[in-house]
């Protein structure tokens, strides 16, 4: 542990002053604080702590700390700050823009300052990290800042604290992701970060928020059916450049979309004209559904989302499929929504949750770019991941609707259809989720009950590095199992071993990050919950991940241990020998070695010889029940005994004096 | 066996008693006199043992008979005659020792018993005390769950687990 000297000190430089929020520079959930470089007191900076259960970006942080990135907020460092003995966490340290936002809503900029100043600035800024193969995902009005006093030094903000576009509002997200859950919106790519410039484009030169006013699901509805340049770009005043710039960015088709060579050409001062966007492709014929007519197979899918029941006759009736087959002469589509019809819904749960596993796959084969849907849930390509850790922040109907959809294998058979289809005469690769982990969720939920599977399982899979968000760390960062092990150790410490060091969490969070525990999980699942086994298996993995992980003395968990343990002595009929193992797990808990406790005290032996000596022994005490009752009322018996024996006596006695009384008379009178 | 069949058995065993009685009385008549008169308790014992409790007859018999046959050495001794059987009759200690034998075995029989008896209340009593302090120990080492689970069949403590405070 580090001594109080380091407290809340990032890599022995960056003190994070926590009396200092910075309430305008919070990202999401994340708190925002004045950091003081120890080493260099000329820098500005802060701090935004993430709070618990964020799936901050970890996989691009290496990416965008190994070089420079002009025109992004500068990433100092990241990693684990404590904060005391038992409150550790995440922390990133970016260089503080003084000079403010470059954008206040309601206030419109010229177009002088956002295409000759913010703009190719933001430009370089993708450019930069498309070279690395990285998308910002954070491209918004809002988060353009000046670094300096004075409108100087423009800057997009960070783009690693959070999921990747969950900080965007619904309109900056393209037609990919903007049906999906904020959380939900995944990766993306260049294209959706070019499409986010446009966007802030218009905001920018509009002066208020693009999307004001209309829900995410009616932007989406709208930019399906228009376009998304015919839906935001005629309210904004924009010249002819603006327009081409606009209809290049915000061209809902990626293919179609202006793409880094035109961005760079257009940056060099070449200006191209744009192929304009008109929306999601239309079928010549309409299909009605619950009144309205659809032309859109994309529109039609978020229509079917809103009325389940009803989309679901439409399904069963075989419309739906022959308008796709006729109308949109798409046969491959029309064969995998018979199939889906066909396959039904899995599962328990009735009639209801049927109709919902057939819309949700209906719907995403109708609009297989889009978000994947159902119930309460929705996410894009490689976005599950982000909003699963968004349901277990936020308990409540996406969490379940989460669970339901992993249960049911409505994702796998999804993601499965989703990979038949073929694109340019190739099978697809990639879909909402990897079909590997999919599936192993699907097998993660099957033993739902069971401690170290579940959902929980599933959110550490599909969130390599999200710290563990276990009540029991009360909001602590671990990233992994030997820290996790460490923390619960001074955990255990403070509450004198009353803590529950293998809730579903902590237990799912190490069988995801320790490949040696997945055995003992597979095996303990097989064990009942009341049984000794269980506890015994339980203390057994903890450990083995003190053996391999973190081998130093643990007397806090081994406080822990003794509570779990001492129930099973407890169990142990002979006093001796329960009262002979409490006083040896007393000793032999004082050594803080997890395995050596089970080795010692033996108990599985020990419970199985003091089941054997009960048995013997309850025989024993009933036969000595037994023998005193009858002695106490063999009263009669003994006399009868007595009188046959004492009888049997007198007449050995009585012909002992008969044989002498012959004796002596012969002697008496015949001699 | 039978009723019938025992009361044949029983008929038979007098065969040889009545044979002797009958050559007796031909050959030996002041014997059978001395004998008749003697044997008296052993004949009121065989017929009013309600229980029939195996010795006890042969227990009178034999003390009868131990008391008997002085008597009938002096009869030998004195002359082998009725008068001599009748005069030896009239002497009151011919009769005591007679009757004597008869009551030491009565005295036997009623005093052994009653000896055996009181030694093995004391021997159970003893064994009582034994087993309780067993079972005292067995309650002190096993709690006393062991008092509940014994009453169940013994093979049921095989998955009987309680907890101990």
């Amino acid at each position: 542990m580090e001594n109080g000297q380091n407290s809340g000190v990032l890599r022995s430089r960056y003190k994070v002053l926590l009396q200092h929020p910075l309430g305008h520079m919070d990202s999401g959930e994340n708190r925002a604080y004045k950091v003081e470089d120890m080493r260099d007191s000329s820098n500005v900076l802060y701090a935004l702590v993430i709070a618990s259960g964020m799936p901050f970006r970890s996989s691009i942080i290496e990416t965008i700390t190994a070089k420079n990135t002009p025109g992004m907020i500068d990433l100092h460092s990241h990693g684990v700050v404590q904060f005391d003995a038992t409150d550790f966490r995440y922390v990133f340290v970016f260089d503080l823009p003084v000079g403010g936002y470059a954008f206040t809503e309601g206030k419109g900029l010229s177009e002088q300052v956002v295409l000759g100043v913010i703009v190719p600035r933001i430009v370089d800024v993708i450019i930069n990290l498309a070279s690395r193969e990285i998308s910002h995902r954070n491209i918004r009005a809002d988060n353009v800042f000046y670094m300096e006093e004075g409108n100087s030094g423009v800057a997009v903000g960070e783009c690693v604290s959070t999921p990747p576009g969950s900080l965007q509002a619904a309109v900056y997200e393209p037609l990919e992701s903007a049906n999906a859950l904020a959380d939900g919106r995944g990766e993306g790519s260049l294209m959706t970060d070019i499409y986010a410039l446009g966007v802030m484009i218009v905001h920018m030169l509009g002066g208020t928020h693009p999307g004001e006013g209309r829900t995410p699901a009616e932007l989406y509805a709208a930019k399906l059916m228009h376009g998304t340049y015919a839906v935001l770009v005629p309210k904004i005043p924009a010249s002819s450049r603006v327009s081409f710039l606009l209809a290049g960015l915000l061209n809902d088709d990626p293919s179609r979309r202006w793409n880094l060579d035109v961005l760079i050409r257009w940056r060099d001062g070449v200006y191209e004209r744009p192929r304009p966007g008109f929306g999601d492709r239309q079928a010549p014929g309409p299909l009605v559904f619950d009144g309205n007519e659809y032309l859109s197979p994309r529109v039609l899918a978020l229509a079917m989302t809103r009325r389940p029941a009803q989309a679901y006759s439409l399904l069963e009736g075989g419309k739906i499929e022959s308008w796709v087959r006729n109308s949109l002469n798409d046969k491959d589509a029309g064969a995998r929504l018979a199939d889906s019809i066909a396959t039904g819904g899995r599962g328990s749960g009735g009639a209801r949750r049927r109709e919902l596993q057939s819309v949700a796959k209906a719907s995403a084969i109708l609009d297989s770019q889009g978000a994947f849907w159902y119930r309460e849930s929705s996410f894009s390509r490689g976005g599950l991941g982000g909003v699963l850790a968004y349901a277990f922040r936020n308990e409540g109907a996406v969490k379940t609707a989460i669970a339901e959809l992993l249960e049911g294998g409505v994702l796998v058979d999804a993601v499965y259809s989703d990979l038949q289809k073929t694109e340019g005469g190739r099978r697809k690769d990639d879909s909402w989720v990897g079909i590997g982990k999919v599936t192993e969720c699907f097998a993660y939920m099957e033993k739902r009950e069971d401690l170290g599977f579940g959902l929980e399982r599933c959110l550490y899979e599909l969130n390599t590095r999200l710290g563990c968000m276990s009540p029991v760390l009360k909001g602590s960062y671990v990233s992994d199992a030997e820290k996790l092990i460490d923390l619960l150790e001074q955990l255990a410490l403070k509450e004198n071993g009353k803590i529950n060091p293998f809730d579903r969490h902590i237990s799912a969070f190490v069988a995801t990050r320790t490949p040696n525990t997945q055995k003992m999980f597979h095996k303990l699942s097989t064990i009942p919950l009341k049984d000794v086994d269980y506890t015994l298996n339980l203390v057994m993995i903890l450990g083995r991940m003190q053996h391999l992980l973190s081998p130093s003395p643990k007397p806090g968990l081994c406080l822990w241990v003794k509570s779990a343990l001492t129930p099973i002595i407890n169990t142990i009929h002979s006093d001796i020998r329960r009262e002979f193992l409490k006083k040896k797990l007393d000793k032999v808990i004082e050594r803080g070695n997890i395995e050596l406790i089970l080795k010692e005290m033996d108990l599985k032996n020990n419970l199985k010889r003091d089941a054997s000596e009960y048995d013997q022994a309850i025989t024993s005490f009933a036969s000595i029940v037994n023998n005193i009752t009858a002695l106490e009322n063999g009263t009669i018996a003994r006399k009868y005994a007595a009188h046959k024996y004492g009888h049997w006596i007198a007449s050995i006695m009585s012909i002992a004096a008969l044989l002498s009384s012959m004796g002596l008379s012969y002697m008496y009178f015949l001699r | 066996m039978s009723t019938d069949a025992q009361s044949k058995t029983g008929a038979k065993g007098y065969v040889p008693l009545l044979v002797f009685i009958a050559l007796g009385s031909v050959f030996a008549p002041p014997t059978i006199i001395v004998l008749a008169v003697g044997m008296i308790p052993s004949i009121i014992a065989r017929f009013a043992n309600p229980a029939r409790v195996p010795g006890t007859i042969a227990s009178m018999i034999a003390l009868n008979l131990a008391g008997v046959i002085p008597a009938l050495g002096f009869l030998w001794e004195r002359g082998h005659t009725i008068d001599q059987a009748l005069d030896l009759l009239s002497d009151p200690y011919m009769w005591l020792m007679m009757y004597g034998g008869a009551g030491v075995a009565a005295f036997l029989l009623w005093g052994v018993p009653t000896v055996v008896l009181a030694f093995y209340e004391v021997q159970a009593k003893q064994h009582i005390k034994r087993l309780e302090k067993r079972r005292s120990k067995m309650i002190e080492e096993w709690g006393a769950q062991i008092i509940e689970d014994s009453k169940i069949q013994p093979s049921a403590g095989k998955n009987k687990k309680t907890p101990k405070s």
